[in-house]
C-alpha cells in the first residue's frame, strides 16, 4: 500500500477525532444555553433596592437588581411601577466600570435624595431614589443572597459545562500526533523531505505550548470557559494540519521558475510555516496575560474610549500605507521590516467591537446614537475606500446584532437593514470589483468565467471529497486559486470530507452558543455587549467565508477563522478568544465595598424595621 | 434585563434557524456540484494529472485499453496511434480540453468518487480505495481502426451500431489528432477537436427522402402507386427542385424506383402533396427535434424546422435541401439510428456506449440501457427496408453493394457552403445489413466529397464488420 492509500484509510480516523470532540463540545454548549435560557434573569448578588411608600409606612419590599435594571410602567421593565407621571421607560440603573449609575430617561421625573435629577448620577449606599410616590433605596449587602431553584439549576449546568472535556483533549491530541506522523512519513523521500523534521518539530512545539497554556488556564484561572478554548484549539489544530499539508505534502519543486533553487524553496516553506505557528505562539502568550487582565481589571473599560479614536486611525493608516492592490483587489497589507506584513483591518474589527460595546452597554440616548451613527458611517466610508468589503460583511451584521439585542430597537434595526440594502445596491453598481463578483455569483451555475472560476473549482473540490474526503494529501489544492486562504474550506472538505466541514461549522457555533450563555449571566452591560460582539464576529466571519466558498452567498475576501493562512488574522482571532475567555470568566458577583454593620441604619433611613429575610 | 433575556432568546432562535438553513445549503451546493460542471475546462493541469493517476481504465469490447496507465502511473491513451486518434473525441483527455467526452463526463466513476459507503470501505481496506472504476465500452477497437483508415485524409464521421440492442460499435470523426497534442495544446489541425459524429449538424440531402417517403406511406389517402414524370434540369415549379447532378431525366418512376434513383422531382412532388406538417410529423417519429444523449455524451439534436417559406421551398425541404428560414439537419449518429429504426421493424433503440463499470476489485456492474426512443409503423418500415435494398442493388448506392451481404440504405448529396463561403457537396449514407446475425447499422457523412464515396466506405466497413463476425 502506498502513502496515499494509507491516508485514504486514515480519513476515517480523522473523521472520528474531529467529529467526536465537535459533537461533545456542541452538545455541552447547547445544553447549558438551554438551561440558562429557561431560567429567569439572575440578579446580581450583594445589591438590591428597597421599595417603600411614604404614605404607607407598613409597606416595604426588597427588589433584585440586575446589571442593567429598567424601571418603568411598561411590561418589559424589570421593576414595574405604575402611577401618574411614570413613563414606560422611566429610569435605568446600571453597573459599569465598578460604579452603579442611575440614568433617568428623557423627560422622566426622578428624585435623588430629594433633589430632582435629569443627568446620569452615580449611586451610593442608602441613596433614596424617588419615582412617582414610591421611594427606592439603593442598598449594598453581601450577606444577603437571593437563590432559588431555577438559579441553582442553571448554576449546576454551568458547573457541568465548565469541566474540561477529557474526550476532546484526547481526540485533539490524537489528531495532533496523527497529523505529525502523517506529515513526517508523507514528506520523507519527496522534494520537501529535507524540511520534514523542521515541520514536525515546529508544529510539535506549538501544540505543546497549546497544551501548557490550557493546563495553566485550567489550574490557575477560576471560571475559565473550557468549551470555548477547546473549540478554538480544535479549529486551530485542523488549521495548522491543513496549512502544513499545503506547504509540505504532495509538493513538487517548481523547477520551471528561473533562478529558483531548491534551498530557497525550502526556506520559503519554512518561513510560511513559522509565520503561521509564530502567530499562534505569540497569541498564546498574550492570551494568558489578556485573560487575566480582562478578568481581574477594568482595563477593557478604559480601552473602549481609545478604540473609538483608534478604529478610524487604523483604517486611515491602511489606506495610506497598505499594499496588495494589484494582487488581491484591495490594499490591506502594511509592509513591516523583515518582509513581514500586517493586516491592521483584522485588528480594527476588534476595536470596532469595543467601541460598539461601549456605546451600547445600555440603551443610548438620542445624541449618543447619532454620534455612533456618524462614527459608523465615517468608518464604513473608509472601509469602502480601501476597499475591504469583507470587513463590512462582518462588522455590519455584528453591529446590528449587538445594537438590537442591547436596545430592543427592532424597528430601527429593520430600517437600518433596509437602508443598507439600498447602499449595497449602490456599491454594487459603483464598484466594478464588487459588480464582477456578484455577477460571477449570480451566473455561477450557467457560465464559468474569470469572476467565478474560483468558486466553481472550490465546489468541485468539495464534491470530489464526498462525505469522508480523499485523505490527507490526496486532494488537489493546486487547481484552486487562493487555496490556502480564501478557499481553505474547500480543501478541508476535499481531504477530510463534507462531514468534517459541517463539524467545523459546529465548532464555530459552539463558541457562539457559549458566548450567548454568558451574555445573560454577565457582570455588566459592557461585558454582555462585548461577549455578544466578539462571539458573533467569529461566527459571522466563518459563515461568510464558508457561504462564499460554497456559492451560497457572493464570495468576499475574508479568511476562515483559525484555519486560513495569514498571521494577522490568526493573531486577531486568538486575541478575540483571549478577550472572550477573560470577560466570560468575570465573576458575576460584584465587589461589595460596605460592611454589614451599616445595615442597621438603613432601617432607620427607610423608617421601617428591616429584617434579613428577602423575598423576591 | 428582562428585555435583554428576551432579545437573546429571539436571536438564539433566529441564529439556530439560519444555522440549520446554512448547513443544509452547504450540503445542497456540494451535491449540486457533484453533477454539474463535470466538463469544465481550464483546471490546473498538474492537479488534473495527479488526480487521473489513479483513474480507472477505459476498455473496448475486445479488451483494448483506450485510456490507462503507463509505467510511471501517468494517464496514457491507446497504444495504437490510429486507434488513439480515432477514439480521441469519444475518450477525450484528462486535461478536459475537449469537454463532451468519457474522461470528463464519467470522471465520477473513473476517479472513484460517490461510491456507496460499504463498497468504498471494502476498497479502502484492500488499499484500492483511491483507484477509480474501469469503463467497459461497447466499442470495438478493430472497427474503430478500420473506420479511421477509411476516413483517412477526409473530413467526416462514421457511426456504426447494433440496431437490435443499441450498442455502438464505432464512432469516429476526422480530422483528429493525437491525445498528447491535445494535452500539450499544440499542433492541433483546424476543427480536429470537433466531435462530428455526435455534434456535427449536417444538411441531410437525399437521406432525408427516408423521412419524406415514410411521411408519404403514412398517409393512407394518397395512392401509393403514384407516378411522377421527371423533368431533369427543369424545375418542378418556379423556384422548385430539379435534378442538379443529372443531364437526363428519371423518366416516370413510381415510389420505389424514384427512391432508388433518388429522383428529386418525385419527392418534390409528394412534398408538395403532403405539405410541411406531415413531413415534420414523420421527422419527429424518426427522432428529429428530439433530445437524446449517448451515455451522458451530448448529442446535437437533429432539426426539422420547415414550412416557413412558400410551396417551392417545401419541395426543397422534402429532398433534404432546405432554403430560406427552413432548417433541416442530421448528425452522423442519428443517420445510423434512422437506418436502425427501419432495420429493426420500426423500433429505434436508445444507442449506448458504456456497457458496464468495473470496480478495482473486479466487480462488474452492468448499466441498464433497455430503452426505446421511438416506434414506427412496421408495415411502413418493412416497405422502406425493401426500397432501401433497391437503392443498393439498382440505384444510387451501388457502391455499397457487397456480394453475399444484404446491405440496404439511402445515399445523400448535400450542397452546403463551407467556412470560406465556397459551395461544396457533402456525401452521406444511412444504411444497415438486413441479417439477424449481423444487425449492423451505419451512418456516414463525408464533407466535400464526390457522390458515391460514402456508400463505398459503408460497403467496406460493413464487409469488414461481417467478416469479423463470421
Amino acid at each position: 500500500m502506498t502513502f496515499s492509500s494509507y491516508m485514504h484509510l486514515a480519513r476515517y480516523g480523522i473523521f472520528v477525532v474531529i467529529a467526536v470532540p465537535s459533537i461533545v463540545l456542541f452538545y455541552r454548549a447547547l445544553r447549558s444555553l438551554l438551561a440558562n435560557l429557561r431560567s429567569a434573569t439572575r440578579p446580581v448578588t450583594g445589591f438590591f433596592l428597597l421599595l417603600s411608600d411614604p404614605l404607607e409606612p407598613e409597606f416595604v419590599a426588597s427588589l433584585p437588581l440586575f446589571h442593567t435594571t429598567q424601571i418603568g410602567s411598561s411590561r418589559a421593565s424589570d421593576i414595574r411601577i405604575k402611577g401618574k407621571g411614570i413613563r414606560r421607560q422611566h429610569l435605568t440603573i446600571y453597573y459599569h466600570d465598578k460604579v452603579w449609575t442611575m440614568r433617568p430617561e428623557r423627560s422622566a421625573m426622578v428624585w435623588l435624595n430629594g433633589r430632582q435629577v435629569t443627568e446620569s448620577t452615580s449611586l451610593r449606599q442608602g441613596d433614596k431614589i424617588g419615582v412617582g410616590r414610591r421611594v427606592l433605596s439603593f442598598i449594598m449587602d453581601d450577606t444577603c443572597t437571593v437563590t432559588d431553584e431555577v438559579t441553582q439549576m442553571s448554576e449546576l449546568s454551568e458547573a457541568v459545562s465548565s469541566r474540561w472535556s477529557v474526550s476532546a483533549v484526547i481526540m485533539t491530541l490524537l489528531l495532533q500526533l496523527g497529523s505529525l506522523l502523517a506529515l513526517f512519513v508523507g514528506m520523507r523521500g519527496t522534494d520537501t523531505g529535507a524540511v520534514a523534521k523542521f515541520f514536525v518539530l515546529v508544529l510539535a512545539s506549538v501544540y505543546f505550548l497549546l497544551h501548557v497554556v490550557s493546563l495553566v488556564l485550567s489550574r490557575f484561572i477560576p471560571r475559565i470557559d473550557p468549551v470555548v478554548f477547546q473549540a478554538a484549539t480544535g479549529l486551530t489544530t485542523i488549521g495548522l494540519t491543513v496549512q502544513a499539508r499545503l506547504l509540505g505534502l504532495s509538493r513538487v519543486f517548481p523547477s520551471h521558475i528561473e533562478d529558483y533553487t531548491i534551498e530557497s524553496w525550502h526556506r520559503s516553506l519554512k518561513s510560511a510555516l513559522v509565520g503561521q505557528t509564530g502567530a499562534l505562539a505569540i497569541s498564546l502568550i498574550i492570551l494568558v496575560i489578556l485573560v487575566l487582565l480582562s478578568q481581574r481589571t477594568n482595563l477593557l473599560e478604559r480601552l473602549a474610549p481609545i478604540c473609538f479614536v483608534l478604529t478610524p486611525v487604523l483604517y486611515v493608516v491602511t489606506l495610506i500605507f497598505g499594499e496588495g492592490q494589484e494582487t488581491q483587489g484591495a490594499g490591506l497589507w502594511i509592509p513591516l521590516p523583515g518582509g513581514l506584513t500586517l493586516q491592521l483591518t483584522e485588528f480594527a474589527k476588534i476595536t470596532w467591537i469595543f467601541t460598539l460595546a461601549w456605546f451600547f452597554r445600555i440603551r443610548p440616548k438620542g445624541r449618543q446614537l447619532i454620534l455612533f451613527g456618524v462614527w459608523g458611517i465615517l468608518n464604513a466610508g473608509l472601509i469602502v475606500l480601501l476597499p475591504d468589503l469583507g470587513s463590512i460583511m462582518i462588522l455590519f451584521p455584528v453591529t446590528l446584532v449587538v445594537f438590537t439585542v442591547m436596545t430592543s430597537e427592532y424597528i430601527l434595526s429593520a430600517s437600518v437593514l433596509g437602508i443598507a440594502g439600498v447602499a449595497g445596491v449602490l456599491i454594487y453598481r459603483a464598484i466594478p470589483y464588487v459588480n464582477r463578483r456578484i455577477y460571477g455569483w449570480i451566473s455561477l451555475w450557467d457560465r464559468i468565467g474569470d469572476d467565478n472560476r474560483q468558486i466553481v473549482y472550490g465546489l468541485q473540490a468539495v464534491s470530489r471529497g464526498g462525505l469522508f474526503g480523499r485523505g490527507l494529501g490526496n486532494g488537489s489544492p493546486g487547481s484552486i486559486p487562493l487555496a490556502n486562504s480564501d478557499m481553505i474550506f474547500a480543501i478541508v472538505c476535499e481531504e477530510f470530507g463534507m462531514i468534517v466541514g459541517v463539524m467545523l461549522i459546529l465548532l464555530y457555533m459552539t463558541i457562539w452558543l457559549r458566548g450567548m450563555s454568558s451574555v445573560i449571566g454577565a457582570r455588566d452591560g459592557f461585558t454582555s455587549a462585548l461577549i455578544l460582539g466578539l462571539a458573533s464576529a467569529i461566527l459571522i466571519e466563518a459563515l461568510v467565508v464558508i457561504g462564499g466558498t460554497t456559492g451560497l452567498i457572493p464570495l468576499t475576501g475574508v479568511t476562515l477563522p483559525f484555519i486560513a493562512r495569514g498571521g494577522s488574522s490568526f493573531l486577531a482571532k486568538w486575541l478575540m478568544i483571549a478577550l472572550l475567555l477573560g470577560i466570560m470568566a468575570r465573576s458575576s458577583a460584584l465587589p461589595v465595598k460596605c460592611s454589614a454593620k451599616r445595615l442597621t441604619s438603613i432601617g432607620e433611613l427607610t423608617g421601617t424595621t428591616f429584617d434579613r429575610r428577602i423575598e423576591r | 434585563m428582562k428585555s435583554l433575556l428576551r432579545n437573546i432568546r429571539i436571536f438564539v432562535v433566529v441564529f439556530t434557524v439560519l444555522f440549520a438553513l446554512f448547513i443544509t445549503g452547504v450540503i445542497a451546493q456540494s451535491n449540486r456540484a457533484r453533477t454539474t460542471w463535470l466538463e469544465s475546462a481550464g483546471e490546473d493541469k498538474a492537479a488534473l494529472k495527479s488526480r487521473y493517476k489513479m483513474a480507472g481504465e477505459i476498455i473496448t469490447a475486445d479488451d483494448v485499453i483506450l485510456a490507462g496507465r503507463d509505467e510511471q502511473g501517468n494517464r496514457r491513451y491507446a497504444a495504437n496511434d490510429v486507434l488513439a486518434e480515432a477514439a480521441l473525441h469519444l475518450v477525450g483527455d484528462y486535461t478536459h480540453n475537449i469537454t463532451n467526452t468519457l474522461e470528463s463526463l464519467w470522471q465520477d466513476h473513473l476517479l472513484g468518487s460517490g461510491r456507496p459507503f460499504l463498497t468504498q470501505l471494502k476498497l479502502d481496506l484492500s488499499g484500492k480505495g483511491l483507484e477509480g472504476d474501469d469503463l467497459l465500452l461497447t466499442v470495438r477497437s478493430d472497427l474503430m481502426i478500420e473506420a479511421a483508415r477509411a476516413l483517412k485524409g477526409k473530413r467526416g464521421a462514421v457511426a456504426i451500431m447494433n440496431y437490435r440492442t443499441g450498442e455502438v460499435y464505432a464512432l469516429v470523426s476526422k480530422p483528429s489528432v493525437a491525445p498528447e497534442n491535445v494535452i500539450a495544446w499544440k499542433n492541433i489541425p483546424d476543427t480536429a477537436l470537433f466531435n462530428r459524429a455526435l455534434l456535427g449538424r449536417y444538411v441531410p440531402g437525399s437521406t432525408f427522402k427516408i423521412v419524406t417517403a415514410t411521411a408519404f406511406l403514412n398517409q393512407r389517402e394518397y395512392p401509393h402507386d403514384l407516378k411522377v414524370t421527371c423533368r431533369g434540369k427543369k424545375a418542378l415549379m418556379p423556384g422548385g427542385v430539379f435534378e442538379r447532378y443529372m443531364k437526363s431525366t428519371h423518366g416516370t418512376p413510381g415510389l420505389e424506383k424514384a427512391f432508388a434513383t433518388s429522383c428529386n422531382h418525385y419527392f418534390g412532388h409528394i412534398g408538395l402533396l403532403l405539405g410541411a406538417q406531415p413531413l415534420k410529423e414523420a421527422a419527429k417519429a424518426l427522432a428529429f427535434n428530439t433530445e437524446f444523449s449517448l451515455d451522458r455524451l451530448k448529442v446535437a439534436p437533429s432539426v426539422c424546422d420547415i414550412g416557413h417559406e412558400d410551396d417551392a421551398a417545401i419541395t426543397w425541404a422534402a429532398i433534404g435541401q432546405p432554403g430560406g428560414k427552413d432548417r433541416v439537419s442530421v448528425t452522423p449518429l442519428h443517420l445510423a439510428m434512422i437506418a436502425s429504426a427501419i432495420a429493426n421493424g420500426g423500433v429505434m433503440r436508445q444507442p449506448y456506449i458504456v456497457e458496464a463499470t468495473r470496480t478495482p476489485m473486479g466487480e462488474i456492474r452492468e448499466i441498464d440501457h433497455d430503452a426505446t426512443i421511438t416506434i414506427l409503423d412496421r408495415l411502413v418500415t418493412d416497405k422502406m427496408s425493401d426500397m432501401m435494398r433497391s437503392v443498393v442493388t439498382d440505384g444510387t448506392g451501388k457502391k455499397a453493394n457487397i456480394k453475399g451481404i444484404d446491405i440496404r440504405g439511402k445515399t445523400g448529396t448535400a450542397n452546403v457552403e463551407d467556412e470560406d463561403g465556397k459551395m461544396v457537396t457533402n456525401n452521406l449514407f444511412a444504411g444497415f445489413i438486413a441479417d439477424e446475425k449481423t444487425p449492423f447499422a451505419i451512418g456516414i457523412v463525408l464533407e466535400d466529397s464526390r457522390s458515391g464515396t460514402a456508400p463505398a466506405v459503408a460497403g467496406t466497413l460493413l464487409r469488414y464488420a461481417v467478416g469479423k463476425v463470421r
